[in-house]
Formats: C-alpha cells, sequence, structure tokens
C-alpha cells in the first residue's frame, strides 16, 4: 500500500541518481500518486539546478595556466625541501659518529686529592655494599613451611541392622499343621533317603509356629487382673 | 586505468614532476571544484586543492594501483578537507560556520568565470550559484562534504561514511538536510521567465 510519507523519505536517494533506473519499484509507484511525482519533479529540478550552478562556478581557461605554474613550483620546491632534508640528514649521521667518539675518548682533568677522595669514597660504597650484600645472605629467612599431604585412615562406625524372627503359636491352625507337616516330613524323608534325616524335635519345636511380620508386643503390669 | 596514465604514474614516483603535472592536468578541476564548493571560497580553495596535490605527490610511492587513481586521489582529497577544518577549528556537530560568502562575484573579480559576457544565461547562473553557495554555507562542512561526495562524486552511503568517518545514518541525514537547504533556496522555478526577470530586477538594483 502506498505510503506518501515513507516514498518521499526515499525519493531523495532516487532524485540523486544521475540517470535513475526507470525500473525501480518506486518510479512505477510514483505513477499512482500524483502528489509523490510532483514532488519526485521538484526534487530533481533543484538537484539539477545545483549542479548546472556549480558547474558555472568553474575558473575561466585562463587561470588554469597560473594554476599548473603554481602546482610546478610547489612540487619543485617540495622536491627541493625533501632532498635538502635528506642531505642533511646524511650529513648529520658522521657529525654524530665523531660526537660519539669524542665522548668516549674526552678525559676531564682532576686534582690529585679530589681524585683520591673519589677512590676512597668508591672503594667504601663498594664494600658497603659487599658487606651488606652478605649479611643480607646470613640472615635469611627460615624456609617457608611446606604443606605435606599424608592420607590418615579413620575407622568408620558401619551400622548394622539386626533383624529377628518371632514365632508364635496359633492355636486355630496347630492341629491342622501338624497333620501338614507330619505329612511333609513324610515325604521329604522318603525323597531324601539316605540324606539328612530330620528329627522327632526338630518337628516338635516347630510345630504350631508361623512367622509373622509384626510382632506384638504385650506390656505386663500391673496386678494379676492385668496379666494376659 | 589507461596505458598513459600507468606510464606517468610510473614516471612520476620517480621524482619526476613534469609527469605529475601532467597526471594533474587530468583532475585538476574536479578537485578544485570540490574544494571551491566546501570552501566557498576560491583563494581558499586554490590553496587547499594545491595542499591535495602536494600530499598525493609525496604520497605517490605508497599508490600501489589496487584502486583507480583517482579514488586513490579522493581518499587524500577528503583527508586534506577534513585535516583543513580540523586547522580551522570547525567542529563536526555545531552550528553552521561564519565563512564569508564570497560568491561568484569574487571569481568574477579574478576573471575566473567561464563566461564574462552578460548575457541572461550569465545572469541566470549567477542567481543559480549564489542561491546554491547561500545553501551550502547553511551547512556544517562535514555536511556540506558529505553532500558534494554523494552529488559530485556519486558515492554510496557505505563509501562516504568509511572516508569521512561517521555512520551511514548521518550521511544520509547530511545529504536529506543538504537537499532540504537546497530546496529552500531553489525551490523556484527559476527558469519561468517571470521569476527569472523578477530575480533578474532584484539583483540589478541590489536587494
Amino acid at each position: 500500500m502506498h505510503n506518501c510519507k515513507e516514498t518521499r523519505n526515499r525519493l531523495i536517494e532516487q532524485a540523486l541518481e544521475k540517470t535513475p533506473d526507470q525500473s525501480e519499484p518506486l518510479l512505477a509507484e510514483l505513477e499512482h500518486c500524483p502528489d509523490c511525482r510532483e514532488e519526485f519533479a521538484s526534487l530533481r529540478s533543484v538537484l539539477r539546478l545545483a549542479d548546472q550552478a556549480m558547474e558555472s562556478a568553474l575558473p575561466a581557461e585562463g587561470f588554469w595556466s597560473g594554476y599548473h605554474e603554481r602546482l610546478r613550483q610547489n612540487l619543485e620546491s617540495a622536491s627541493e625541501s625533501a632532498v635538502s632534508s635528506h642531505s642533511r640528514h646524511l650529513q648529520t649521521e658522521p657529525g654524530l659518529r665523531t660526537w660519539l667518539r669524542k665522548l668516549v675518548t674526552a678525559s676531564v682533568p682532576v686534582p690529585v686529592p679530589l681524585a683520591a677522595v673519589l677512590v676512597v669514597l668508591f672503594g667504601l660504597s663498594l664494600t658497603f655494599a659487599m658487606n651488606s650484600r652478605s649479611s643480607s645472605k646470613g640472615a635469611r629467612l627460615p624456609d617457608s613451611p611446606s604443606v605435606v599431604t599424608k592420607i590418615v585412615e579413620v575407622p568408620v562406625i558401619q551400622e548394622r541392622t539386626i533383624t529377628r524372627v518371632v514365632y508364635r503359636e496359633n492355636p486355630r491352625h496347630s492341629s491342622r499343621d501338624t497333620v501338614r507337616l507330619e505329612r511333609a516330613v513324610r515325604n521329604t524323608s522318603i525323597a531324601t533317603a539316605g540324606q539328612n534325616k530330620i528329627t522327632e524335635d526338630t518337628l516338635i519345636s516347630l510345630v504350631g509356629f508361623k512367622p509373622t511380620s509384626d510382632p506384638k508386643l504385650t506390656i505386663i503390669k500391673g496386678s494379676y487382673r492385668d496379666e494376659k | 586505468m589507461s596505458n598513459i596514465e600507468d606510464e606517468l604514474i610510473r614516471r612520476a614516483q620517480s621524482a619526476d614532476t613534469e609527469a605529475f603535472c601532467l597526471l594533474a592536468k587530468g583532475y585538476e578541476r574536479r578537485i578544485y571544484l570540490l574544494a571551491f564548493h566546501y570552501c566557498h571560497n576560491p583563494h581558499d580553495a586554490e590553496d587547499l586543492s594545491q595542499d591535495v596535490w602536494l600530499k598525493a605527490y609525496q604520497a605517490l610511492g605508497s599508490f600501489r594501483g589496487e584502486s583507480s587513481f583517482y579514488t586513490w586521489l579522493r581518499k587524500i582529497t577528503i583527508n586534506c578537507f577534513l585535516n583543513h577544518q580540523r586547522a580551522r577549528h570547525y567542529s563536526w556537530r555545531g552550528q553552521t560556520t561564519d565563512i564569508t560568502l564570497s560568491g561568484v562575484d569574487s571569481i568574477e573579480g579574478n576573471e575566473r568565470l567561464a563566461s564574462t559576457s552578460n548575457s541572461e544565461t550569465t545572469l541566470h547562473n549567477k542567481i543559480l550559484a549564489e542561491r546554491v553557495m547561500q545553501a551550502l554555507s547553511e551547512l556544517t562542512p562535514p555536511q556540506r562534504l558529505i553532500f558534494l561526495l554523494k552529488h559530485h562524486e556519486g558515492m554510496t552511503y557505505e563509501e562516504i561514511a568509511t572516508a569521512v568517518g561517521c555512520s551511514t545514518g548521518t550521511a544520509k541525514k547530511s545529504v536529506s538536510r543538504a537537499v532540504t537547504k537546497l530546496r529552500e533556496h531553489l525551490d523556484i522555478d527559476v527558469q519561468s521567465p517571470t521569476t527569472f526577470r523578477a530575480l533578474q530586477a532584484k539583483i540589478e538594483i541590489g536587494v
């Protein structure tokens, strides 16, 4: 959908083109909006006029010969200054060398007492420096404590779970279980003939008992009436 | 790049000033015109354009032919313009500069106008040039430079942003502002005889 405000923002870019691209969708869009078309034409004419005016500011032909002459002079003076600075640089290099040589080989006349004092002072400062160095070596700080890693075995108390199975007599099933158990024992004794023999004591001790998961605790306290 | 230009560059690189002058001849008008519209003063324009050529001559050894000679020269021109602007303490975001608008009269005074006749065309161009200069003088130097690079040199906004050291948004805004200013000063039907005569009368009576 055509939006005049948006289109006008893009018109400048298109108007600045010396030869606007006719396949540009923006130009096709202008066909449907007379206001935008007029705006575009106005922009184009303004820029064309500006171009014409700017070109007309070009100096006359006579100006250019003088311009060339001045340019040539500028270039020549620049070349000369470059050459002279280069030669000056070359000239200064031997001078620097001579100066350095003079500095190394130079000597200054000094009175003998002053020279002796200077030598003594130098010797003292050297001795002092050496002494201070050796004392600093003697008073060395003890080695900093080092960290030693040692593995120590510590006994760990382990928890132990004790499960106790409590058997309780069931009077209702006692007779039936006895018969069943006797039968089972008989069958087992037949099947495992020559193997371990179940004794009479074992039969007696297990009759009427069955394992239970929730033991019932009976607390006996008080007189005989509360006894259960 | 033509073979003649190649040869001239090669000779100029080996300090042949004559070859460099011949090379400069091909682009001097373009550079001068840019400088003139940037400075709005023929004397400054000459100094600035001569400075561009001097810088180009000194830097010619670094020209490797990776771009065209003119593209390389334009970079030097832009840098010269920006340095000139800094030297004159122009501010990037400041107000418009106090350039004395010498206008085309000063050019005429220096016998620099292409035509010296008092024909209608000359007068017409004179009015236009004065208005264009007035419009451009109301811009900041960087805005003016950006507009010239876009309109005169046909550079893309990205190229301008890289060359001038600003964002593409700033470059677009500068061009838009320049066009607005030009419209303010030129949005009259100068080509219409009635308006033109009115303008001519104004100029003659010195209004």
